[in-house]
C-alpha cells in the first residue's frame, strides 16, 4: 500500500507539473518573441508585424492566469505530498526560489504597464519597457530550475547556501529549458494565428521561422544536457536511453516515450518547414500551422515526463541511487487515497472545460482581432 | 510579576528581528490578498442583483452595469488569483515550517481548494464573460451562483486551514496538558507521542537557529510518524464553521460595499437618479449581511474566542480591563455578559494564567521526554532542564506587551460593527421596508436629522457608503485583533511563529522591496479596475472587435 501511495503520489505530483509547464512555456515563450517582435516593427517599421506582437502578447496574458492556477494547484501538492522534499527546496534552495519570486512579481506590474502603455508611449521607449519585462519573466524558470537541477545533483546538505548556483546539472538544463520555452512559444504562436479568420500570414511565417530555427540550437542543447546527465546520472540516462542505446534500464516505462518524443520532434521539424515553406509562398496550410503547436506541446510533456519521471523510485538522485520517494513521502496524516482521487477526477473536469472554453471563448471570440 | 524567562525559551517565545520583518511584509502581502478577495466574492453579488433586476423590469441600464461589473470582477479575479501565489509563496518560502500544515491539518483543505473549487472558480469566471448576455437568463444566473459558491467554498477550505491555526481541533487534551488554562480541542485524533516528538523537533532546531530546519531531515518524517489520525477533522472544526460564516460575510460586504460606494460617489457627483435605482439592490444585500454578520456571526466568533483561546480573550478586553487585566481576575460587566450570559461572572488577567501554569510544578522536559519517548531526549539539548511551568508561562508572559494592541484593534472592530449595524438598520426600515414604529423612527433619523445635515436625497447614499466604509474598517481591524491575538503562537499551544519562520536573514531592505511591488501591484490594480469600470461598453467592444454580436 505505501509503495502504491508513493507511486500515486509521485504521479499526482508529476501530472500536476505536466498540466502546469503546458502554460508556462507559453508564457515565456510568447513574452519573449513579443518584445523582441515589437522591436523589429519598431527598427522595421512594420505595423503588422507590431500586429503580430500584440497577438503574442495576448496569448501570454490569457494563458498567465491558467498557468497561475496550476501553479498554485502544483505548491499544494509537493508541500503536502512531499513535505521534506518541499523544505529543504525552501531552505537549500532559498535564492533560487527568491529569484523566481522576484521574477514573478516584478512581472506583473510590467504586463500591465507594458499593456497599458502600448500606443500611448513612442515605440522606443515601449521597446526598452519589454526589456525587463522579458528579463522578469525569464527569471521564473532561472530560478525554479534549480530545484528540478538539485534533484538530479542533490545538495541539500550544503552549509553555504550560494553553493548551489555551482550545480553542474544547471547550465545544460536552464538553456535547454529556455530555447525549448521559446520555441514551444512560437509554434503556439503560430497555432492560435492560425485559427483565426483574419490570418496574418506575415505573423505565421515570422512565429513558424522562429520556431524552426530555434529547433537547431534546442536539439544542441537537448544533446548537451544528455551528456551531463550522462555524467552525474547515469541511472536517469539509462532509464531514458533504454536497450537502443546499449543501456540496461530498471524500467520500460520512459525510454520509450523518449524515443516517441524525438520522433515527434522529427515530424514537428518537417511540419513546420512545410508550413514554413507554404506561408513563403502565400499560403496558409491551416492543419499544419496548428499542428506545429499541438506537436510541440506534445513533445513538452513527453520530454518532461522522462526527465522528472526516470528518477522513480528516487526523488534526490545520486549516481545510481539515491533517496526513495517512500522516505519522504508524507506520514505525518494517513493520506486518504479518496481525496486523491477526487482531487484528479475534479481536475480533469475543470481543466476539459477550461480547455473548451479557452478555444472557444479566448482564442476564437476574445482576442480582438486587428 | 517577577517572572522571568529562560533564554531557551526566549528565543522560543519572544519574536526575533526575522519574525518581525516577515510579519510586516506577510501582514501587507495577505492584506492586499484579501481586498481582492472580498471584491471577487463581493461582485457576483451585486451582478446577480442588477441582472436579477434586469430580468424582472427589463430596463437595460442593470445589464449594462453587470457587464462592466463583470469585467472589473474579471481583473480583480486575476490579482485575486496573482496575489494568492505571492502569498502562498510566501508561506513556504518565509515562513517554511508552514509546509507541517500543509502536510497535515490542512492538506485536505488546500488539496480540495486548489483542485476543485479554486480551478472550478477560474473557469467558471471566464465562461461568465462568455455568457453575460448572450446565453439565457437561467444559465448566466446559474454559472454566476456556481462561480460565487465555488469562490465560497474556496474560502471556507482556506478558512478550515487558518482556523485549525487558531483551535486546533482534534489535538485533544494535548495543548492543555502544556497550558493549562487551554481547553481540550476536540476529539483525541493526535497521537500523543508523534505530537511531542514534533513538539521536540521543532524546539531543538528552533533553539539552534531555525525550527523549520526539522522538516528538511530525510528522517523528518520517519521521527515523527502519523500525529494526526483523521485528516478529515479539521473540515468539522466549530471556529472553522463559524470564521467561515464570519469572515465569508465580511467579504461580501466589503466586496458589494466597494460597488456601492463607487455608486454613490457617482452620486454625489452628479445627481443622476439612475445611480439611486442602481443602489437600491445593492442596499438590500448590505443591510441583510450587515444586520447578520456583527450581531449573530460576531457573538458566535467570540463565544469560540472565549471557549478556545482564552489568553487572547483577555487580550482582546485589555483596553477596558484597565490595570486589573494584570492581574488574578477583575470585573467587566458588558464582557462578562456577552461572554458568559452573567454580569457578574469574573474575567480572568494575566496572573491567572500564570497562576494556571505553576500548577504543573517542577517537572522538566526532561523528564516529560523520559517516560514518553526516552529516544527524543537528545533533540532537547538545553531545554530538557526547563520546567513545563517556565515553558507555559513564557507563553503567558509573551503575549502580555502586544495585548492592548490586541485591545485597540477589538474595539475598532466592535465601534465599526455598532455603527454599520446602526447604518444596515436606518437603510433597511426607511428604504426597503416599512414596519410600524421602527420605520417611523427610522425616517425620524434618516429625514429629519440626516437629511437636515446632508441633504435629503443624499441620506440614502451615504448610509449605503458609511456601512461600505466601516465594513472595510470593522474587517481589518478584526482580522488584526485574530491573528496578533493569537501570539506567541501560530498554531494555538502547539507551533510557536518563532519555530516557523525562515533560518535566512529577511532584511528590512528585502522587505522593503517585496512592499515596494506589492504596492505597485495595489496601486495597478486599483487603475485597471477603475480605467475598465470608467468604460461602460468595453465587454461589448471587445465582443464586436472579436466579430461576436450579442442577443441581449
Amino acid at each position: 500500500m505505501s509503495s502504491y501511495l508513493a507511486l500515486l503520489s509521485f504521479a499526482v505530483l508529476g501530472f500536476a507539473l505536466e498540466m502546469h509547464l503546458v502554460f508556462v512555456n507559453v508564457i515565456i515563450g510568447a513574452t519573449v518573441l513579443t518584445v523582441v517582435t515589437r522591436y523589429l516593427a519598431y527598427l522595421r517599421r512594420d505595423p503588422g508585424l507590431e500586429s503580430v506582437a500584440k497577438g503574442m502578447f495576448r496569448l501570454m496574458v490569457v494563458t498567465e492566469l491558467f498557468g497561475g492556477v496550476w501553479g498554485t494547484i502544483l505548491t499544494v501538492f509537493m508541500a503536502g505530498l512531499f513535505p521534506s522534499m518541499t523544505a529543504i527546496f525552501t531552505r537549500t534552495y532559498f535564492y533560487p526560489i527568491a529569484i523566481a519570486l522576484v521574477g514573478i512579481l516584478v512581472s506583473i506590474p510590467l504586463i500591465a504597464i507594458y499593456w497599458h502603455l502600448w500606443g500611448r508611449v513612442n515605440p522606443r521607449t515601449h521597446s526598452l519597457i519589454g526589456v525587463p519585462l522579458a528579463i522578469s519573466v525569464l527569471l521564473v524558470p532561472v530560478g525554479f530550475r534549480y530545484l528540478f537541477a538539485g534533484l538530479d545533483y542533490p545538495q541539500y546538505i550544503m552549509t553555504n547556501s550560494l553553493a548551489v548556483f555551482s550545480n553542474p546539472i544547471y547550465p545544460p538544463l536552464i538553456i535547454h529549458t529556455l530555447i525549448g520555452a521559446m520555441d514551444i512559444g512560437a509554434f503556439v504562436t503560430a497555432s492560435v494565428l492560425a485559427t483565426r479568420r483574419n490570418m496574418n500570414i506575415n505573423g505565421m511565417r515570422i512565429a513558424l521561422g522562429t520556431g524552426l530555427v530555434l529547433l537547431v540550437p534546442q536539439a544542441i542543447a537537448g544533446a548537451y544536457y544528455f551528456t551531463v546527465l550522462g555524467r552525474y546520472d547515469p541511472y536517469i540516462v539509462s532509464n531514458i536511453a533504454g536497450p537502443l542505446l546499449g543501456y540496461d534500464p530498471g524500467t520500460a516505462l520512459f525510454y520509450p516515450a523518449f524515443y516517441t518524443a524525438i520522433t515527434l520532434t522529427i515530424a514537428l521539424g518537417a511540419t513546420a518547414l512545410y508550413a514554413f515553406y507554404a506561408a513563403m509562398q502565400g499560403r496558409v496550410v491551416r492543419p499544419a500551422v496548428i499542428g506545429t503547436g499541438f506537436l510541440a506541446e506534445a513533445i513538452l510533456v513527453l520530454m518532461e515526463y522522462v526527465n522528472d519521471g526516470s528518477r522513480y523510485p528516487y526523488l534526490f538522485l545520486s549516481g545510481n541511487s539515491g533517496i526513495p520517494i517512500t522516505q519522504l513521502l508524507n506520514t505525518l496524516i494517513p493520506l486518504p487515497l479518496i481525496a486523491i482521487y477526487t482531487m484528479l477526477l475534479s481536475t480533469l473536469i475543470f481543466t476539459a472545460i477550461f480547455t473548451i472554453t479557452l478555444y472557444y471563448a479566448i482564442i476564437r471570440r476574445f482576442l480582438p482581432e486587428d | 510579576m517577577g517572572y522571568s524567562m529562560p533564554n531557551q525559551l526566549v528565543e522560543i517565545y519572544v519574536h526575533t528581528t526575522n519574525v518581525s520583518n516577515s510579519m510586516i511584509m506577510t501582514i501587507f502581502g495577505i492584506y492586499l490578498h484579501a481586498v481582492f478577495v472580498s471584491f471577487t466574492l463581493g461582485f457576483p453579488l451585486a451582478m446577480l442583483a442588477w441582472l436579477i433586476k434586469w430580468y424582472r423590469t427589463g430596463d437595460a441600464l442593470f445589464l449594462n452595469y453587470s457587464k462592466t461589473l463583470t469585467m472589473v470582477w474579471a481583473v480583480n479575479f486575476a490579482l485575486g488569483a496573482v496575489t494568492g501565489t505571492i502569498v502562498e509563496f510566501g508561506l513556504l518560502d518565509i515562513w517554511p515550517t508552514s509546509i507541517l500544515l500543509f502536510s497535515s491539518s490542512a492538506f485536505i483543505p488546500l488539496l480540495y481548494e486548489a483542485t476543485i473549487a479554486f480551478i472550478g472558480e477560474a473557469v467558471l469566471v471566464v465562461l461568465f464573460i462568455i455568457a453575460i448576455g448572450r446565453w439565457r437568463a437561467g444559465y448566466t444566473l446559474g454559472i454566476l451562483i456556481a462561480a460565487w459558491l465555488l469562490g465560497s467554498l474556496s474560502g471556507y477550505f482556506i478558512l478550515t486551514a487558518n482556523a485549525w491555526m487558531n483551535t486546533p481541533f482534534g489535538l485533544g487534551g494535548i495543548p492543555h496538558a502544556l497550558y493549562p488554562f487551554l481547553p481540550s480541542y476536540g476529539p483525541d485524533a493526535a497521537n500523543l507521542t508523534a505530537t511531542l516528538n514534533l513538539a521536540a523537533l521543532l524546539l531543538h532546531y528552533t533553539i539552534s537557529g531555525s525550527g523549520s530546519v526539522a522538516l528538511t531531515s530525510m528522517n523528518f518524517t520517519s521521527l515523527v510518524g502519523t500525529y494526526l489520525t483523521n485528516p478529515w477533522l479539521p473540515m468539522v472544526n466549530p471556529d472553522a464553521i463559524v470564521t467561515t460564516l464570519h469572515t465569508l460575510f465580511a467579504a461580501y460586504a466589503i466586496g458589494v460595499g466597494a460597488v456601492a460606494l463607487a455608486i454613490s460617489i457617482r452620486f454625489f457627483r452628479t445627481h443622476d437618479n439612475k445611480y439611486i435605482k442602481l443602489l437600491k439592490p445593492l442596499l438590500w444585500i448590505l443591510a441583510v449581511v450587515l444586520l447578520i454578520e456583527p450581531i449573530v456571526l460576531g457573538h458566535f466568533m467570540g463565544d469560540d474566542v472565549v471557549a478556545y483561546q482564552p489568553l487572547k480573550f483577555t487580550a482582546l478586553t485589555t483596553l477596558t480591563g484597565g490595570p486589573g487585566v494584570y492581574g488574578y481576575e477583575y470585573y467587566d460587566p458588558v464582557e462578562a455578559l456577552f461572554a458568559y450570559g452573567n454580569p457578574y461572572h469574573p474575567l480572568y488577567g494575566f496572573q491567572y494564567y500564570l497562576s494556571q501554569c505553576r500548577a504543573l510544578g517542577n517537572t522538566t522536559f526532561g523528564q516529560l521526554y523520559g517516560e514518553l519517548d526516552p529516544g527524543m531526549l537528545g533533540y532537547l539539548g538545553p531545554l530538557a532542564n526547563v520546567t513545563l511551568a517556565q515553558n507555559c508561562e513564557a507563553a503567558v508572559l509573551a503575549l502580555e506587551p502586544l495585548a492592548p494592541l490586541v485591545s485597540a484593534f477589538y474595539y475598532t472592530m466592535i465601534g465599526a460593527g455598532i455603527l454599520l449595524a446602526v447604518a444596515a438598520v436606518l437603510a433597511l426600515f426607511t428604504y426597503l421596508v416599512r414596519v410600524p414604529v421602527l420605520s417611523t423612527i427610522t425616517d425620524f433619523i434618516n429625514n429629519e436629522i440626516l437629511g437636515v445635515l446632508i441633504g435629503a436625497e443624499n441620506v440614502m447614499p451615504f448610509l449605503a457608503s458609511a456601512m461600505a466604509v466601516l465594513s472595510a474598517v470593522a474587517a481589518t481591524a478584526g482580522w488584526a485583533a485574530r491573528e496578533i491575538g493569537r501570539q506567541p503562537w501560530t498554531v494555538y499551544g502547539l507551533i510557536t511563529t518563532n519555530e516557523v519562520v525562515t533560518g535566512d536573514v529577511i532584511t528590512p531592505g528585502f522587505v522593503a522591496f517585496v512592499i515596494t511591488i506589492l504596492l505597485a501591484i495595489a496601486v495597478i490594480g486599483a487603475l485597471a479596475m477603475y480605467y475598465v469600470a470608467t468604460r461602460p461598453s468595453l465587454l461589448d467592444r471587445v465582443r464586436e472587435l472579436a466579430g461576436v454580436s450579442g442577443h441581449e
